[in-house]
């Protein structure tokens, strides 16, 4: 009896073992795509400005707080992921950014003009339909993972994510 | 019904006519009023007016009719301007010219004669800028002052007398104090659907005391509000013309501000001596760029008399030209509608990320009190 208790309690471990390491890869990948998408836009703000009013859906108002706003958040929000301070409020921005980020790029192709974003960085300026489509797909997967993380942890019990 | 005009006796013609208003209180309450207002304009057919033309702001939550709350300060955008004009009218034709420290000329003048409107205008390096074509529809801009002399209402390119003649424009109410009118213009071909009402002062033949306009912009972009009210008038040739008026217009786009004009008159004077030929001025000869729209051909004078720039249009050439102008015109208004179609649902998208993030906190919330009692 006690060698198939040992078995399950194994396979439990190794379960748990496995969920935290995909937990982890996750966050490290929403820490990794969030911190190079501040990157560029930290440092090249009047471009990363250009590109909004490029875009043609960010009333006037908004470009300069999004403009110098954005960046600084991102990477805000990047390092409560890495060092878990205030990492449930920070799933929650990132799942807002994704969203929106997402319904960007949605309102984007809907419109047939494509144009470079930023949304990846200042570096990459991708502007074609599939380029959007890909973006829209990582920022899909930002908001998705976030919730996940979210919902996954138990109440009293330690995060997945260690 | 006798007060449609206080009608002195050396005017004979303007007694028949304002008999014939009157008409025994025979006829329709438009006909009486068409018949007075043309009596009016009669007597101001030639007229000379002096007058100064301020514009200035005033807070949406003010009354912009009381010059207390206006702002009279927009520096470095300079928008309050401060005219001094002079206007010679020959109806329909007349010439102005206005003088001041307008944001894109410093000197105007123009006129409009038998169908030809010729402009001269002094540009910021000292050229001049002539430009003679049939658009009358140009003669009317900067500024709307050729409403208080009864050309035209507001951006509304007829007058008070030729909407009643078409039938837009109807009398409400008419009583001894005021004549109210009021009335929807079609709007086909692009016009802007405007409602218009007026208000009349009987005693003083017929003179527009408040003038209102109102069209709803297309797209939901707003409404466009023109106000006029006649503070003091100042009688000529047996009847009145205004001698201070102020006009406030609220535009969709100043959502919170009202635009200020104010009209007072220094001289206003009817003089039967004044003819067409008055109304032409001086083009000049040196140091000027002409664009003449009828002979078709651009020309630019030096200052020193040689013509260093000439070109001649075919009609077809100059129609494709404007046609061209006229399309990149509509497109950038169709531009301005899509980009704000698009912010429009950027905004909705936004509000619906954050309702979305919502409801995951609370139903993490939920979750969380739930797996805690279990």
């Amino acid at each position: 009896m006690e060698a198939p208790k040992a078995a399950v309690h194994l396979n439990l471990e190794k379960a748990r073992w496995r969920a935290a390491l995909s937990a982890n890869t996750v966050r490290w990948l929403l820490v990794l795509i969030l911190a190079w998408s501040a990157g560029g836009k930290l440092f090249w703000p009047e471009r990363f400005g250009g590109l909004l009013r490029g875009l043609g859906m960010i009333p006037q108002a908004l470009v300069a707080p999004i403009q110098y706003g954005l960046p600084p958040l991102e990477l805000i929000l990047a390092l409560a992921l890495a060092s878990h301070v205030g990492r449930t409020a920070a799933l929650f921005a990132t799942i807002f950014l994704g969203l929106a980020f997402a319904g960007v790029h949605g309102l984007v192709l809907i419109s047939g003009t494509v144009v470079p974003c930023g949304c990846a960085g200042i570096a990459v300026r991708w502007d074609s339909p599939w380029a959007h489509v890909l973006v829209a797909t990582v920022c899909g997967f930002m908001a998705v993972s976030s919730t996940g993380l979210l919902f996954s942890d138990r109440p009293g019990a330690p995060s997945r994510c260690r | 019904m006798l007060a449609y005009a206080r009608i002195p006796e050396r005017s004979a013609l303007l007694l028949l006519v304002n008999l014939s208003a009157l008409g025994l209180g025979l006829g329709r309450p438009e006909e009486r009023v068409i018949q007075a207002i043309q009596g009016r304009l009669e007597a101001t057919g030639k007229l000379y007016v002096e007058f100064q033309w301020y514009q200035c702001w005033a807070p949406r939550k003010s009354d912009p009719f009381d010059s207390r709350g206006w702002l009279h300060a927009d520096e470095p955008e300079g928008t309050v301007y401060n005219l001094d004009c002079r206007l010679w009218l020959v109806r329909p034709d007349l010439k102005f010219h206005l003088r001041g420290p307008l944001t894109w000329n410093r000197d105007i003048t123009q006129s409009w004669v038998d169908g030809l409107r010729t402009s001269k205008s002094l540009q910021d390096g000292g050229a001049w800028s002539v430009v003679i074509d049939e658009e009358r529809w140009n003669l009317f801009g900067p500024v709307p002052f050729l409403t208080l002399v009864e050309v035209e209402i507001f951006d509304i390119r007829q007058s008070l007398l030729e909407l009643l003649q078409a039938g837009h424009v109807h009398v409400e109410t008419e009583s001894a104090d005021a004549v109210r009118l009021s009335g929807k213009l079609p709007h086909e071909g692009g016009a802007l659907p405007w409602v218009v009402r007026a208000s009349l002062d009987p005693s003083r033949g017929c003179l527009p005391t408040e003038l209102e306009a109102e069209a709803a912009i297309p797209n939901r972009r707003g409404t466009i509000r023109w106000h006029m009210k006649a503070i003091r008038s100042v009688p000529v040739n047996d009847t009145h013309a205004p001698a201070e008026a102020i006009i406030a217009l609220g535009a969709p786009q100043e959502p919170d501000r009202y635009l200020i004009y104010h009209y007072r008159a220094i001289t206003v004077e009817g003089r039967p001596g004044l003819s067409k030929s008055d109304l032409t001025f001086q083009i000049p000869e040196r140091n000027v760029t002409i664009v003449d729209e009828v002979n078709l051909y651009t020309r630019s004078i030096s200052a020193e008399g040689k013509v260093y720039n000439e070109e001649k249009w075919t009609r077809e050439q100059r129609d494709r030209d404007l046609a061209l102008i006229r399309q990149s015109f509509t497109d950038s208004l169709g531009a301005k509608a899509i980009l704000a179609s698009r912010q429009r649902m950027f905004s909705l998208m936004v509000i619906g990320c954050g309702v979305t993030v919502v409801a995951l906190v609370g139903a993490w919330v939920w979750r969380r009190q739930r797996l805690r009692y279990t």
